[in-house]
């Protein structure tokens, strides 16, 4: 059994090695988040300002390709950290041991489809019946009168050529899918969700762009290795001041 | 003498000595030595103050961004070629209208992007580059497949023609967008060298060469970006533009490949690509391809200034002026991170 003092000086040493880590860490993140930024300045410097930019970041809602999740059990090593304000409050010698939370990070697996992405799957076979919006059949005939309007703005000449002729079938029945201004032509599309924002910026993305992607994503993991050396840390002083006051 | 040093400047004197006088303007490298010791992007907006560029700034509010800057760099160069656009006749009108067409091209899918993401068209339309306008952009939003896009709003355009190869019934989605991009811009760019070959003389020299440039390098970028991802090889080979010098027989191997050794491989076969490619590197301190890339254009284009009596000086200096707007923005952007390990990585033009 250690002295207290003994006790005293290892909880020191073992802050004093969290704090290493921790600043390793943060080293290690600041490092990442600049060559990420860097490499997304060079893939803009390829590609343009344009294509690389706020712009080409889905409105909708993205699904994270990675969650934060706590975890709480009995096997938790470390205390609460919640300081008491004064040491000799007896509710700090009976206290029962409480488990602190601690992050980790868990990659999510596979996309799922909503509801509206599957309609629009089967009705693909059959062009002339497709809907944008399958949601609402009442916005489908609010649709045809906007069609009628939108397309009355627009010049359509008839042309010689095959492919027009065939347009021209097309734009009959595409005249009654055209959908009302409020909605995005994309939005039956952009509900499927995508998990890798990569694609935001095309397919065909230099390499920086990609290396700038798996940059924030070591990003991600420092800083929940940050986040969970911090709350170590937090801990260790907690028991480091709680020794001291016991040696008075 | 040739024929056409005869009879070109009766037309196109005063716009080809308009040009060349605007390429005196462009930075020297004496101009990019102060501007990569700026501190701040208003040192930078300070020291283009000295340059060709004047006051063009002034206005801006501060904290200038590099957006604002890449806004009015391109503000300054629309006023200039829609200048040279308003006073031209053929077929250098139609030759200017065919630089056009590729800003075209990248306004159409920005718009089909932004739309696909959901957001509002009056929101995307001011991002579209200004030399690439057209009456019938604001109805993308309307287009829900390529054959809507084609009946709805390209039929009109001058794009019309470009899109036929790549007209199907399917939603846009990412991978379609991508292929509508490059089919158009083959399409465009095959026209454009045909274009080009048929005025002859020294523009065909010219223009043919940096145009076969321009293919073989799309198809050696497309090659390398489309490892790792969905496109297959079939898709792949239908991307390549015809009109360089790796048509066919580069192209072919080029279509079979499946890493960057073997492109490498392919490129060892043509003895200007070659150098490129052992020239540049991943490693640090290395240049990467793309950069050997521009590196080669902006000789091309330089190349170009040293004949007379050709079209070939409006190509290039347009060529030459987003280059130079690519430099000033890569160095406000290591200015505004405070990374300037890289900050003189830009590609000196005179």
């Amino acid at each position: 059994m250690l002295s207290p003092s003994e006790q005293l000086d290892s909880k020191v040493l073992e802050i004093f090695d969290v704090l290493e880590q921790l600043y390793e860490a943060q080293d290690a993140l600041e490092k990442l988040m600049k060559d990420g930024f860097f490499n997304m300045s060079r893939a803009r410097y390829n590609l343009g300002v344009k294509r690389v930019s706020a712009d080409q970041i889905l409105e909708a809602e993205l699904l994270a390709s990675q969650t934060v999740v706590l975890s709480e059990g009995d096997d938790c090593e470390y205390r609460n950290c919640v300081e008491k304000t004064s040491p000799t409050d007896h509710e700090a010698q009976t206290e029962s041991v409480q488990t602190i939370p601690l992050f980790s990070l868990h990659k999510v697996s596979a996309p799922v489809e909503t509801k509206a992405a599957k309609t629009v799957t089967t009705n693909k076979q059959d062009f002339s019946l497709r809907r944008r919006n399958v949601k609402d059949k009442d916005s489908v005939e609010n649709c045809e009168d906007d069609a009628s309007e939108a397309l009355n703005k627009l010049k359509l000449t008839e042309k010689g050529e095959g492919s027009a002729s065939t347009g021209q079938s097309d734009r009959t029945s595409t005249c009654d899918q055209v959908p009302d201004d409020g909605d995005a032509p994309g939005k039956a599309v952009k509900s499927k969700r995508q998990l890798n924002p990569l694609t935001l910026f095309g397919i065909l993305v230099p390499q920086e762009l990609r290396t700038s992607q798996k940059r924030f994503e070591e990003a991600v993991a420092f800083a929940v290795q940050i986040s969970n050396l911090k709350h170590k840390l937090c801990h260790l002083q907690a028991q480091y001041k709680k020794l001291k006051s016991s040696m008075i | 003498m040739m024929p056409e040093g005869l009879t070109f400047n009766i037309n196109h004197g005063y716009l080809e000595g308009l040009l060349r006088g605007f390429k005196g303007g462009i930075l020297k490298q004496a101009d990019y030595l102060n501007l990569i010791q700026c501190e701040t992007l208003d040192d930078l907006k300070l020291h283009l103050q000295s340059t060709d560029y004047g006051n063009f700034l002034a206005n801006e509010p501060s904290p200038l961004t590099v957006s604002v800057i890449d806004d009015k760099l391109r503000e300054k160069l629309v006023i200039e070629v829609e200048h040279m656009r308003n006073h031209a006749l053929e077929p250098l009108s139609t030759f200017l209208d065919y630089i056009k067409y590729s800003y075209m091209i990248d306004n159409v899918i920005l718009l089909i992007t932004g739309t696909l993401h959901g957001r509002p068209i009056h929101e995307l339309l001011p991002k579209c580059h200004p030399l690439g306008t057209f009456d019938q952009l604001a109805a993308i939003n309307l287009a829900n497949t390529s054959i809507m896009l084609y009946n709805a709003v390209l039929v009109d355009t001058p794009l019309a023609p470009y899109i036929k190869d790549c007209i199907s019934a399917e939603d846009l989605d990412e991978m379609n967008v991508e292929i509508i991009r490059n089919t158009l811009y083959k399409s465009y760019l095959e026209d454009f060298y045909n274009f080009c070959k048929k005025q002859g003389g020294a523009t065909a020299d010219v223009m043919c060469e940096a145009l076969a440039f321009d293919a073989d390098r799309r198809a050696f970028i497309i090659t390398i970006n489309s490892f790792g991802t969905e496109l297959s090889k079939e898709d792949r080979m239908k991307l390549y533009p015809r009109c360089g010098n790796l048509y066919p027989t580069g192209l072919n191997m080029l279509g079979e490949c499946d890493d960057f050794e073997q492109v490498k491989v392919v490129a060892d076969y043509y003895p200007q690509y070659k150098e490129l490619f052992d020239n540049s590197g991943i490693n640090p301190g290395d240049k990467t391809l793309e950069d050997k890339f521009f590196e080669h254009e902006v000789k091309l284009m330089k190349k170009s200034f040293m004949q007379q009596f050709q079209f070939g000086v409006f190509y290039a200096y347009i060529r030459l002026k987003e280059q130079e707007n690519r430099n000033i923005l890569w160095i406000g952007e290591c200015v505004a991170q405070r990374h300037r390990a890289k900050i003189d990585s830009y590609i000196p033009i005179f």
